[in-house]
């Protein structure tokens, strides 16, 4: 029934023939507010509000039938004679808009077949190398935990093993290959001679080739230069204002990396490099002043909030109360608030990660990132390579070896590997929505898909858990679908992920019937 | 086209494929400490389970919450939804622990509708604790004949607006409902606002519409209660045991199963929600592409004979020959391909099927 291009009202109005059978759709999720509701299907990832004169038809008709399986069924003819007092075209438009959504079938029929939507990426795109798995910072929440003094660095040699090897064996025309850490510039001539080499066969292989880095910026000051002279995109790490950056981000000695940073910053904006700012939000208090630091202090209205998780030194150091997320939810949506008087003020809308991509979520079925899917992007659309050349299936797992999928000397073509690897194949298999019990009947298991495999194993100690912070995500998710369906200028929030979609304003109006 | 006609949808119901005898796939579970039936269940295959509801007068540690991991790490697919009167003095902690079971659906918090209102203010706060830790909760309303319907209602209203956890009513045991036709205006009006109200046993004091539609024992149809003694009954509030679990293997209880009792339930609850919830088509024909698929949303458990399909609360037994149909459902093969294989009455069986919401069609 779905086809690239949407179904008009106007063309739905023809199939509308009197004997027409329409039956309600078993699963649904209802959540009303005062004299309006919001109905979700979960497996299609639709949504829409009704208000009551909709609600009050559609339940009387048995059209939407909450609580349980069976399906009633009624022809339209039988629908129409209910309730008189309402036209058929406004009937129509209700069936209309329920029938989009995969919420009612016409002669058996759903709009979307939910079969076809989630497929999964068979190959990665992205391979993120830890040229460097030490660090010259030691932040209070480090991922990777290690200790100041570690050496561990990646060879030339290997980083050019690992290059050829995906660029050769992967079949991918577009790739992305993300230097990453520890802190990466401190191995600065392995990147610079993985960067080179990258570029030269990219090109002999004609492969479209993005490099990036994401750095602390202690070393920015230095080595901006070379980075814009290698066309190497770079994310930076700072977490807000001095006194909420220097909390968490130390040297070893304790002393904050403020004043480096910021350096570095003004060094690479001076050179025409335009690092994309990212924040770990460790107090959800700290949303809005952080975002307003980058605002109105760095003039900056695209960046990366992402909150601090359960995982290397942060389980020691931080506290991660059992209803954190909770908070987390509460200050995060002030975000939204703000975003809304910033383009009062100015006429420019922000472009904040992921609030950006949760909109793109609710106005089409395209998944453009990756650790939001069901399986997420580990090992189908991520690779992650250890300082020593081993290979895991996604940049958080490096260095685990419960995950290790072997190492880049292994002569096994690595598309091969991927297929004959029982760790991938199990990851592939375990983290569907529908192997995971608390995402199989969550109604926002495609929204959110079935969350961050490294996240699940760092907080339960396995893979088969839901991600531990998935009540952040039903709970922004819905909050969203509110605020979005009264203020459908919104859909602006969407910010890069616009390129992503294929009608995103399309899907996104008359959300409220 | 395939075409149906004037055939009610019941009818269609009774397919040649379907078997009327559905044993129990749903237990509930009510465990105290020191009776030996927690032990019991954890050293029990549960190959028959396929949710299992476990009830906790208040929720101790470290002795509940050990064993509920046992439990959890026991072979099997089967979900857990555990109740509780009271998370006990540390709920945080009890929460933390029950949050890494990774079989855990559901959390219900037990509010006694006729406690004093400090008491139900504490169950509010668990349960809004236990919502904002990720639980999927359900506030489990207990009625008895003490109960107010100004305070139930007030106590549903701050459900509603303050968590999004559904609520299942239920009585207290060996207590009748008062005030019947107050209580029904009040559900109708939840319904009518389409507020998550579920009822967990029978309200025969009111429309049935109002409650047979969603009863969580669907009348002894695929459920069962198992006491802390035990003794294992067709539903809660049952007086007369089965057989006991401490002593007897499950498969032989549910090869008797089937007393006078069960088919009392079975009759004036599981075949009356039947009869409400798939009434008799009409006259008018029903078409169905016959170049659709169906997408099976059941799970199954094999049976000496046949099968059973199992979607949530749902049971549906089918004989060997539906079984066989049941495992050509690829998601693949059309509903052209199983006629030409299968005949006609396996049409009507997968459009029976779709309409007790076991399968869905996709092109």
């Amino acid at each position: 029934m779905m086809s690239s291009k949407k179904l008009e009202f106007s063309e739905f109005k023809k199939v509308l023939t009197p004997e027409a059978i329409i039956t309600s759709v078993p699963d649904l999720y209802f959540s009303t507010r005062n004299t309006r509701t919001l109905v979700v299907e979960p497996e299609s990832a639709s949504w829409i509000i009704l208000q009551a004169a909709s609600r009050g038809f559609l339940l009387r008709s048995k059209i939407l039938r909450p609580g349980t399986n069976e399906r009633s069924w009624k022809s339209l003819a039988e629908i129409y004679e209910l309730d008189q007092s309402f036209n058929q075209n406004e009937i129509d438009w209700w069936l209309y808009s329920l029938f989009l959504r995969n919420m009612i079938t016409l002669n058996g029929q759903t709009y979307y077949q939910s079969s076809n939507l989630w497929a999964v990426q068979q190959y990665p795109h992205y391979f993120n190398i830890h040229i460097a798995e030490s660090c010259n910072l030691a932040c209070r929440y480090c991922r990777c935990d290690h200790e100041a003094n570690d050496r561990e660095l990646m060879s030339v040699e290997t980083v050019k093993k690992i290059i050829r090897r995906v660029l050769e064996e992967i079949p991918r025309e577009k790739v992305i290959i993300g230097f990453h850490g520890g802190e990466p510039l401190t191995n600065i001539d392995c990147l610079v001679a993985g960067a080179k080499y990258a570029r030269e066969l990219a090109s002999a292989l004609k492969k479209k080739l993005t490099l990036s880095l994401q750095t602390n910026g202690v070393l920015l000051t230095r080595y901006s230069e070379l980075l814009k002279e290698l066309k190497i995109e770079v994310g930076l790490s700072l977490d807000g204002p001095e006194a909420i950056h220097n909390r968490q981000r130390v040297f070893a000695s304790g002393r904050g990396s403020f004043g480096e940073v910021i350096e570095g910053l003004r060094r690479a904006r001076k050179l025409g490099l335009n690092p994309g700012l990212l924040a770990v939000i460790s107090d959800p208090q700290n949303y809005v002043e952080v975002a307003k630091f980058f605002i109105e202090n760095l003039d900056s209205r695209s960046f990366r909030l992402n909150f601090l998780c359960y995982e290397g030194r942060a389980k020691k150091g931080f506290n991660f109360e059992v209803d954190r997320a909770e908070l987390f939810v509460e200050h995060w949506l002030k975000l939204v608030d703000l975003a809304i008087d910033y383009h009062r003020e100015t006429g420019y809308w922000l472009s904040v990660d992921d609030l950006n991509l949760f909109i793109a979520h609710l106005a089409d079925k395209s998944r453009p990132q990756m650790c939001y899917r069901a399986p997420c992007g580990a090992g189908n659309s991520i690779l992650g390579f250890g300082y020593d050349g081993q290979i895991y299936p996604c940049e958080e797992l490096v260095g685990k070896d419960e995950f290790c999928l072997g190492t880049i000397d292994d002569p096994k073509p690595l598309p091969q590997l991927l297929v004959e690897s029982e760790i991938n194949q199990q990851i592939q298999q375990q983290r569907k929505v529908e192997n995971i019990k608390k995402c199989r009947t969550c109604p926002w298991r495609r929204f959110h898909g079935s969350g961050c495999l490294n996240k699940s194993f760092e907080f339960f100690g396995d893979i088969f858990h839901e991600d531990p912070m998935c009540h952040f995500y039903r709970r922004v998710f819905e909050e969203l679908m509110w605020k979005t369906a009264e203020n459908p200028d919104l859909i602006n929030l969407i910010g890069y992920y616009k390129n992503y979609l294929k009608d995103p304003e399309a899907n996104f109006l008359e959300n409220i019937i | 086209m395939i075409k149906r006609n004037g055939n009610s949808i019941r009818e269609s119901k009774k397919t040649n494929h379907q078997l009327d005898k559905l044993s129990p796939f749903v237990f509930r579970i009510e465990v105290k400490e020191n009776t030996g039936l927690a032990d019991e269940i954890v050293s029990r295959e549960l190959s028959e389970v396929f949710s299992l509801q476990i009830e906790f007068d208040c929720f101790k540690l470290p002795s509940f919450a050990e064993w509920l991991q046992k439990l959890d790490d026991q072979p099997g697919d089967f979900n857990l939804v555990i109740y509780v009167r009271n998370l006990g003095e540390d709920p945080r902690s009890a929460l933390w622990g029950l949050r890494h079971l990774k079989k855990l659906d559901e959390l219900g918090i037990i509010i006694e509708a006729s406690e004093p209102e400090e008491k139900v203010e504490v169950r509010l706060d668990e349960l809004k604790l236990a919502e904002n830790s990720s639980f999927r909760t359900r506030a489990v309303v207990e009625i008895d004949c003490r109960t107010e319907i100004s305070s139930l209602k007030k106590l549903l209203d701050r459900v509603f607006l303050e968590t999004s956890a559904s609520v299942y009513l239920r009585k207290k045991i060996g207590h009748s409902l008062n005030r019947a036709s107050e209580f029904s205006s009040l559900i109708a009006n939840y319904k009518d606002r389409l507020l998550p109200l579920v009822f967990e046993d029978c309200f025969p004091e009111i429309n049935p519409e109002l409650w047979l539609p969603e009863i969580s024992c669907r009348g002894a149809q695929g459920s069962c209660f198992i006491s802390a003694d035990g003794h294992i009954y067709p539903c809660r509030k049952s007086r007369f045991p089965e057989g006991n679990i401490l002593k007897d293997r499950l498969k032989e209880i549910f090869e008797s199963w089937g007393s006078e009792e069960i088919e009392l339930c079975l009759e004036n609850v599981a075949e009356k929600r039947k009869q409400l919830l798939l009434p008799v088509a009409g006259e008018k024909p029903f078409l169905i592409e016959s170049d659709l698929k169906p997408i099976p949303l059941f799970r199954v458990r094999e049976e000496k004979q046949g099968a059973t399909l199992i979607k949530g609360l749902d049971g549906l037994a089918v004989t060997s020959k539906g079984y066989e149909i049941i495992r050509e459902l690829d998601r693949k093969k059309t509903l052209k391909s199983l006629k030409k294989k299968y005949g006609g009455e396996a049409i009507s069986f997968i459009f029976s099927l779709f309409m007790s919401g076991f399968l869905k069609f996709e092109k």
